[in-house]
């Protein structure tokens, strides 16, 4: 696939009076990987969550996969078949095993058939590398199982975008690892990603590009060679210092 | 004491009045069961229209739950009984009218516990569903609703067995239950200790299995 994935015109959200996201302008091609960052309360979760509108914005428009997600009548469960989001508590479902997890959405929603959802079910965890827990209940499964299963879950709709909002934030260190390497393969499968992390190592290795927001702006954007070795503006720098430093 | 009056009466007691088998319209199961599978499924809409964004359909169900949480459940009873058959010009059986009142007055008290439930279920759980296509009602079906469930089964048969109990209370409009089953039989041969222990006996196993199998249903790993 190519052109553009997903197109932010203009955007801008309130939270009540608060101005969560202001004048985005923002394009992501098919297949490209994008890092987001930025402080704390800069509005990160809640762009890429206006992205499958979880969401919903008040000025502009955003354009994913060529559909506009402010048209009235929009067919949100369509787009969000499309769409495959990750989240930093898992949300796994509790009362479901990890099979059930997988299978519920494409048998609910695509209405595939039980067999063909539980072989792509079975493929999927073979390819996140737990098909042994295939049974399991989620509460027995460590962190980063629990969000391989939660990748797993997302790919099983065979989503055309996969949006990752800080998918390691509360993963214990010596876990982090097996989501990343999960994420960069399917970066290098090709997939389209836009990822809120502060992972800088995986933005170094995988991203296309990286963008730093801050108070509901982009303030700035760049491939990664040159966005840690010579960030433009004094905030990306401060930034930067603060989280490099760890 | 002797079981005498027990063992003569329990055709009676039992199958008409605590099983209502039998050619007239009587019995605690046949009241019970219905008023708590009725009441638990209308509590079910009224706990999620309390929950609703649209105040149409929140406002409502508030004043239905605040209103049946206020009165007294006789109150609601006697309402049935005298008022609604003037208020239409017909009269209306025991059973139905009993049956009615339990369903109206419990299902307020269901719904705050369907209420509270579903807001067990944490947010993060609905938007998963929803991030996948799943509409708001196929969430709430396959997500939301099995877990708030689990979370619910101790103060759902808390509530049962509340029920159960007061089907008691329908012996004031003359609905032959187990209750007043042994009224009869003591009026006629005055042995109210072994009556009454009696019927404790059979209400207490009744809802003392209730509370087993809650527990038995809490404890079980996998869902439902
Ligand atoms: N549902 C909401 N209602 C009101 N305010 C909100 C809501 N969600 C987020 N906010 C506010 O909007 C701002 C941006 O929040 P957002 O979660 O997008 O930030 P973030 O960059 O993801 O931060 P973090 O790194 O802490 O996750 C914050 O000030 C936050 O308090
Ligand atoms: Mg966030």
């Amino acid at each position: 696939m190519n052109g553009q994935a997903i197109e932010f015109k203009r955007v801008n959200k309130w939270f009540g009076k608060l101005h969560v996201l202001r004048d985005i302008d923002l394009s992501i091609a098919s297949g490209e990987v994008v890092v987001v960052c930025g402080p704390s309360g800069s509005g990160k979760s809640t762009l890429i969550r206006c992205v499958n509108v979880l969401e919903r914005i008040q000025q502009g428009d955003i354009v994913v996969l060529g559909q506009s997600v402010t048209v009235p009548g929009l067919n949100l469960a369509k787009l969000r078949t499309r769409v495959g989001m990750v989240f930093q508590q898992f949300n796994l479902f509790a009362h479901m095993t990890v099979l059930q997890n997988i299978m519920l959405a494409p048998m609910r929603v695509k209405r595939v058939s039980r067999d063909e959802a539980e072989r792509t079910a079975r493929a999927l965890l073979e390819r996140v590398g737990i098909p042994h827990r295939a049974d399991s209940y989620p509460a027995n499964l460590s962190g980063g199982q629990q969000q391989r299963v939660a990748i797993a879950r997302a790919l099983a709709m065979q989503p055309d975008v996969m949006l990752f909002d800080e998918p390691t934030s509360a993963l214990d260190p010596e876990m982090i690892n097996e989501v990343l390497e999960v994420m960069t393969d399917l970066a290098r499968d090709g997939m389209t990603m836009m990822c809120v992390t502060h992972e800088m190592g995986f933005a170094r290795r995988v991203a296309h590009r990286v963008i730093f927001m801050d108070e509901g702006q982009v303030i700035e954007q760049s491939e990664p060679e040159a966005f840690f070795a010579a960030p433009k503006s004094d905030r990306t720098k401060q930034f930067l210092s603060k989280i490099l430093s760890h | 004491m002797s079981l005498e009056v027990i063992t003569s009466n329990f055709q009676f007691l039992i199958v008409q009045g605590f099983f209502g088998l039998g050619s007239f319209a009587g019995g605690t199961l046949r009241l019970a069961v219905p008023a708590i599978v009725l009441g638990f499924l209308l509590g079910i809409f009224v706990g999620l229209a309390r929950l609703a964004a649209v105040p149409w359909i929140r406002i409502p169900a508030t004043i239905y739950v605040e209103f049946f949480r206020g009165v007294p459940l006789v109150m609601v009873i006697f309402w049935m009984w005298f008022i609604i058959p003037q208020l239409l010009q017909i009269p209306l059986p025991e059973y139905g009218v009993a049956l009615t009142a339990f369903v109206i007055f419990e299902a307020a008290y269901f719904g705050e516990i369907v209420r509270a439930g579903v807001q067990s279920v944490s947010g993060g759980q609905v938007e998963a569903a929803r991030a996948l296509g799943l509409t708001g009602v196929q969430s709430m079906a396959y997500v939301i609703l099995p877990q708030a469930l689990r979370n619910m089964i101790p103060a759902l048969v808390t509530q049962m067995i509340v029920l159960f109990k007061d089907t008691s209370l329908a012996s004031i409009i003359g609905y032959v239950d187990l209750t007043k089953a042994a009224q009869i039989v003591n009026n006629r041969e005055i042995k109210p200790f072994e009556l009454y222990l009696f019927i404790a006996v059979v209400y207490w196993v009744c809802t003392y299995s209730m509370s087993r199998l809650a527990r038995r249903m809490e404890r079980r790993p996998s869902p439902v």
